[in-house]
C-alpha cells in the first residue's frame, strides 16, 4: 500500500485554490486568487513548479484549453483536483485543526 | 513574437513542450499588465527552479552522473597529457631545439580534450539522464569549472572552464531537442 503523500505549505495554498476557482484554475487566475486571499503574490517559479509536482504527484489532473491570441496562440492549463488530491487536502486540513483545537489565537475561535 | 518562442525554448529545455507552451501564456497574459521585464524575470526564475527541482528530486544520481562526466574528462585529459609529453619529445629531439608552447599549433592541440571531451559528456549525459539532460550538464559543468580553474587540479584555466560550461549544456540541450522532436 502507498503512503499518502504528505503536502507542504505551499502545495496546500495551491490546491485550495485550484479547489476555489472550480473550472477556471489556470496559472494566472490560481495566482491571482493565492495573493487575493494570502497577500502574498506567488513567485512565478514556485507556482509552476509546484502545479508540475502536484500532477506528478497525481493530485491534481490537467488539460488544455483552447489557444488565445492575446497569449500569443498558447492553450490555456487549466487544473482541476482530482479524488486522491481531495483526500490529500482534506487529510492535510484536518490535521490543521486538530492542532488548532484548545489554542486562542487573535481573530480566530476553535472549540 | 520571436522573443516568445525564446522564452519557450528556454523552459522547453527543463520541461515538456505543452507545459512550456501554457507556462510561457500565462507569462504572455500577465506581461500585458506588468511589462517585459517580468515577463523574462518569470521566464527565468521559472527556468531555474525547475532546473533546481531536477537536481533536487535525484540528487544522487544527477550528481554520481556529474561526477562519472568528470571521472571522462580526467581520463582524456591525461591520455592527451601523455600523447603531448611523448610530441614534446619527438619534436624536440627532431628539431634539435626548444619548443615554443606559445604557438597557435600548440594551443589547438591543448584545446583538444576539452572539446573533445565536452562533446563526449554532453551526449553521454544527454543519453543518461532524459527528461533531467540539463540538470545533470550543470552540475558537471560546475564540477569540471573547479577542475578547470583550481590550481593543483586541472589547472587548465579559465577558457577551458568556459568551454566546459557552455559547450555541455548546449550539447545536452540540443540532444533534449532531438529526443522530443522524434516523440
Amino acid at each position: 500500500m502507498h503512503a499518502a503523500p504528505s503536502l507542504g505549505e505551499f502545495e496546500q495554498i495551491v490546491l485550495l485554490a485550484i479547489l476555489r476557482l472550480r473550472d477556471n484554475a489556470y496559472g494566472v487566475t490560481i495566482g491571482a486568487e493565492i495573493t487575493a486571499c494570502t497577500g502574498r503574490e506567488p513567485a512565478p517559479g514556485a507556482l509552476y513548479t509546484t502545479l508540475d509536482r502536484l500532477e506528478d504527484k497525481g493530485l491534481v489532473t490537467s488539460r488544455l484549453g483552447d489557444p488565445t491570441p492575446q497569449r500569443g496562440g498558447r492553450a490555456k492549463r487549466y487544473f482541476v483536483l482530482n479524488s486522491k488530491g481531495l483526500a490529500a487536502i482534506a487529510r492535510a486540513q484536518q490535521s490543521y485543526r486538530r492542532l488548532l483545537e484548545g489554542c486562542e489565537l487573535p481573530g480566530l475561535t476553535y472549540a | 513574437m520571436h522573443s516568445v518562442n525564446i522564452a519557450e525554448w528556454i523552459l522547453a529545455l527543463v520541461t515538456t513542450r505543452d507545459r512550456a507552451a501554457s507556462t510561457v501564456g500565462d507569462l504572455t497574459e500577465g506581461a500585458a499588465t506588468r511589462g517585459v521585464v517580468w515577463f523574462w524575470s518569470g521566464v527565468l526564475r521559472t527556468a531555474a527552479s525547475l532546473l533546481w527541482r531536477d537536481v533536487a528530486e535525484q540528487p544522487a544520481r544527477v550528481t554520481g552522473l556529474a561526477f562519472l562526466g568528470l571521472a571522462v574528462y580526467i581520463g582524456i585529459d591525461l591520455v592527451f597529457a601523455g600523447l603531448s609529453g611523448v610530441a614534446f619529445l619527438r619534436t624536440a629531439v627532431a628539431s634539435g631545439h626548444p619548443l615554443h608552447l606559445d604557438s597557435i599549433g600548440w594551443k589547438l592541440w591543448f584545446t583538444a580534450p576539452v572539446l573533445v571531451s565536452s562533446l563526449l559528456i554532453g551526449r553521454m549525459l544527454a543519453h543518461c539522464a532524459p527528461r533531467r539532460e540539463l540538470a545533470a550538464c550543470v552540475v558537471y559543468a560546475i564540477l569540471a569549472s573547479v577542475y578547470n580553474l583550481v590550481p593543483m587540479l586541472g589547472d587548465n584555466g579559465a577558457f577551458s572552464a568556459l568551454l566546459c560550461i557552455v559547450i555541455v549544456p548546449a550539447w545536452a540541450a540540443w540532444g533534449r531537442d532531438r529526443r522530443l522532436r522524434a516523440t
